[in-house]
């Protein structure tokens, strides 16, 4: 079942003279139980893509839809109850919350969203469990490694149980082996769950463990592989 | 919420800060509210504490009980005005007086107890029966000056000797201590301090009066001035604040009490701002994972509104503690109703502070969270 469908999306930046195109008629699909890895060079739209699907940017024209809803056609109050519901995100650099404990990083989100706090915190709990963080779920960021801080994003993104994961350059702050770690961990955990994922990488060594590959350049998108279909 | 409360928890050494210096202008402000309370109770208490709802002046006193003069032969036309409940009167000598202490400033007034216009706080002992002699009712600052019940009082320049048979609170006069007196020996004492006005017989400096109940005091004051003719008079508030100075007093305070509330605003305003500053990226991290500007903007208030009740508190209790160490000649009045007003102030301010963040808070971009902005 088709999970997200980017439908000729373009965005541009600026008008008249000064306008740049970020996004030139993208069209995209992703099934369910789908890891697609997003990768281009710097500047090639990857992460203005990212923010039109994730609904932090409107674009210019095209729609976007996830599951039943298309986001494009939802106020900017509802996109914002949208994300905290249906996306979540893994940011560059952890950007976990430095004042919350790995746990409360988690069960922020039942402030968020309009999932029970019951629910989150036993899914955290579980989370945290399965993320090999049970025994630092009482610890602040700032007492993490860096790979336990992107387990804790990972946990963040997963906690509301939502239909899409959007992850930008997971591995941008870790050496090698621990950026494959925990790129191998997310996708399991996104498999595991039958959820559709999108990661944006400039590391190509990162693209093995996703289902399949789409590069951008200036704005447009190429013809990918997928590797899971044997392509 | 929770956020916002889990960030002062862990980071509490930044909060104390900003708890700090709003505690440190809540303690000024408090202090001078203090003072000014203390001066305008101990300048206006005799008025302002009296049982009456307004004072008629003779008109050529302009409101000063000291340069007004009426016959005591108007008493009984004052009180058959329409509207009128009660009439008393007053009479004030400024002078010294001694006791087993050093001398000390002292405002005698005459009244008649029981009337309208005697003083209303009895703290200890009896007040004097009409026409009593040798007896009189001192205002409760003079017990910090060694004075008891039963102590005798002399009035310098003159023969009389008045014992203390009860004290009253908040009721000097120009903040000198008073001594209630019948009018009798007001009277007496009077024409012994100042002979020159035993020619002018019987007269009183003002009569305070209490109207019937529903009746309106500005109207019933108009009716008196009409009957009369060469009379002015004013409500008890507004007599209390003609007292020489009172009024440059208490506006000279109001306008430095306002001006330290502007302060509150302004550092947590510039609190607020740099923290939302510092703050933006994780702001845009929380956006962008569905926070909504609301729940956002109730933390920043939520923090404000902590940041200035703990402020409030500190400061009241370093102003309390002050109040306590402070010499009995510092006329200081702590009243829980300056105190509340003074709370709602801050809070308030506390609000309009942050609020100079909203329009920052509002304004970060979620978007900014992705592509290693944030």
């Amino acid at each position: 079942m088709t999970a997200m469908f980017v439908d000729d999306v373009t965005k541009v930046y600026g008008e008249g003279h000064t306008a740049v195109r970020a996004l030139c008629n993208a069209s995209i699909s992703l099934r369910d139980n789908e890891f697609l890895a997003l990768v281009g060079p710097s500047g090639s739209g990857k992460t203005t893509l990212l923010s039109v699907i994730g609904g932090l940017l409107a674009p210019t024209s095209g729609s976007v839809v996830i599951g039943d809803t298309t986001l494009t056609h939802l106020s900017k109050k509802e996109q914002t109850r949208f994300r905290a519901n249906r996306v979540g995100f893994v940011f560059q650099g952890f950007n976990l919350v430095p004042f919350l404990t790995a746990r409360e990083n988690m069960t922020v989100m039942a402030s968020i969203s309009d999932n029970s706090r019951k629910d989150i915190e036993e899914r955290a709990d579980q989370l945290l469990g399965e993320l090999g963080l049970a025994d630092r779920s009482d610890n602040l960021p700032e007492q993490l490694s860096g790979g336990e801080r992107q387990r804790v994003a990972i946990g963040r993104a997963l906690v509301t149980d939502p239909d899409l994961i959007l992850v930008d350059e997971p591995t941008a702050s870790l050496d090698t082996e621990l950026g494959t770690q925990v790129v191998k961990l997310l996708a399991s955990e996104i498999k595991s769950r039958g959820k559709a994922g999108i990661m944006v990488t400039h590391d190509l060594r990162m693209v093995e463990f996703t289902d399949r590959t789409v590069e951008i350049l200036d704005g447009e998108l190429l013809t990918g592989s997928d590797p899971a279909a044997g392509d | 919420m929770r956020i916002a409360i889990a960030e002062m928890r862990r980071r509490r050494g930044r909060w104390l800060s900003i708890v700090g210096a709003v505690a440190f202008i809540v303690f000024l402000v408090l202090v001078l509210a203090a003072l000014a309370d203390g001066l305008f109770i101990g300048t206006t208490g005799a008025l302002a504490t009296g049982d009456s709802d307004a004072l008629v002046y003779s008109t050529d006193g302009r409101r000063s009980l000291v340069r007004s003069e009426l016959p005591i032969s108007d008493l009984p036309e004052i009180a058959a005005v329409t509207g009128v409940a009660d009439v008393g009167a007053l009479g004030v000598l400024l002078t010294t007086a001694t006791a087993a202490t050093a001398p000390f400033d002292a405002a005698v007034i005459g009244h008649i107890p029981g009337r309208a216009g005697e003083p209303t706080k009895l703290v200890d002992g009896r007040r004097p029966e009409v026409g009593e002699p040798g007896v009189v009712l001192a205002d409760a600052s003079l017990e910090d000056e060694g004075i008891s019940l039963g102590d005798t009082l002399t009035i310098v320049g003159t023969s009389q000797s008045l014992s203390v048979v009860g004290f009253v609170e908040d009721s000097r006069y120009l903040l000198a201590h008073s001594l209630w007196v019948p009018l009798e020996t007001w009277e007496a004492l009077r024409i012994e301090v100042r002979p020159e006005t035993a020619r002018l017989g019987a007269f009183v400096q003002a009569f305070p009066i209490l109207v019937e109940e529903g009746a309106d005091v500005e109207r019933v004051a108009g009716e008196i001035d009409r009957v009369m003719g060469a009379t002015e008079t004013v409500t008890t508030d507004e007599a209390a604040l003609s007292l020489p100075g009172v009024e440059q007093q208490e506006s000279t305070f109001t306008a430095i009490i306002a001006a330290s509330f502007v302060v509150v605003g302004l550092v947590i305003a510039l609190f607020f701002a740099l923290v939302t500053l510092e703050k933006r990226g994780q702001l845009a991290i929380l956006k962008a994972i569905g926070s909504s500007n609301v729940l956002l903007l109730q933390g920043v208030l939520l923090q404000a509104l902590i940041a200035t009740v703990a402020g409030y508190a500190v400061g009241f209790l370093l102003a309390r503690l002050l109040g306590f160490i402070l010499p009995s000649t510092v006329p200081v009045a702590f009243l829980p109703a300056t105190a509340a007003s003074l709370f709602l102030a801050t809070v308030a301010m506390g609000g309009v502070g942050a609020a100079f963040s909203f329009r920052r808070v509002i304004r970060i971009d979620p978007a900014s969270a992705l592509g290693g902005e944030a």
